[in-house]
């Protein structure tokens, strides 16, 4: 993995058009800004993460004949 | 083909009822072709059952059943993936995570699946823009929905892609 130090206010390039501002720091956290087209797909790694568990837990779900229209249907 | 399901025994399935999903379903990297079953029971749910894994099956359901405000933007290079020329060529569908307690189903409104019915591609989406939930509650909409009119009986089948109804609900984003 490349390592590169920055100071707030700097930035890195990726290609052409995609460049990640330091925009605060503050503590341990870093806010980060990111100037890129519209097409490219930004997300906290954690989405992943949550996406793939929730997935799982969904795989889950047992189907019980008759079940569910019971249970939306009643009262 | 015949293929082994995990709750609706064996089902013979043609090669234009198996769904592609290049990318897989997130947590699911081995899982790659599939057929969509409708348990022919009253409700609007259909099942995504894998045919590499007979366990790997998911509850799908029409978002706009439960939240008709819903809509999808998609990216250039998403619609490219899934190889969609046309907005109106593509099915939505959330998957429902439906536990023990029924009333606490939920679905994911974040990554919904997008099915090209022509193609028979399929892609978990990652919406950028949408502040939809991974884990939405819906119980109480889709009863409302169901009182007001449920699907009719029908025997356990296979879904044709080609059958699937269109989803107007979502938009390319330029």
């Amino acid at each position: 993995m490349l390592v590169l130090t920055r100071k707030l206010g700097e930035s890195i390039a990726i290609d052409d058009h995609i460049k990640i501002v330091v925009v605060q720091i503050k503590g341990k956290q870093v806010r980060l800004g990111v100037q890129a087209p519209q097409e490219t797909k930004i997300h906290r790694e954690e989405i992943y993460a949550a996406i793939q568990e929730q997935n799982k837990k969904a795989a889950q779900t047992v189907f019980v004949p008759g079940q569910l229209v019971r249970v939306l249907k009643g009262s | 083909m015949l293929v082994k399901t995990k709750y609706f025994g064996m089902l013979e399935v043609e090669e234009k009822e198996v769904l592609k999903i290049p990318n897989g379903i997130l947590g699911f990297p081995e899982d790659r072709d599939f057929c969509l079953v409708d348990s022919g029971d009253e409700t609007f749910i259909i099942w995504l059952q894998s045919l590499n894994h007979v366990d790997m099956v998911l509850p799908l359901l029409e978002p706009k059943l439960f939240k008709p405000d819903y809509t999808v933007k998609l990216s250039p290079s998403e619609c490219a993936k899934l190889e969609l020329e046309s907005v109106h060529a593509a099915a939505v569908f959330a998957i429902l995570t439906i536990p023990e307690c029924i009333e606490s189903m939920s679905a994911n409104l974040k990554a919904p699946l997008l099915i090209h019915l022509k193609k028979r591609i399929g892609m978990q989406v990652i919406l950028q823009d949408s502040h939809g939930s991974i884990e939405y509650p819906m119980f109480k909409q889709l009863k409302l929905h169901t009182s007001l009119g449920s699907k009719e009986q029908a025997p356990l089948s296979v879904v044709s892609l080609e059958s699937l109804p269109v989803s107007l609900t979502f938009d390319v984003q330029l």
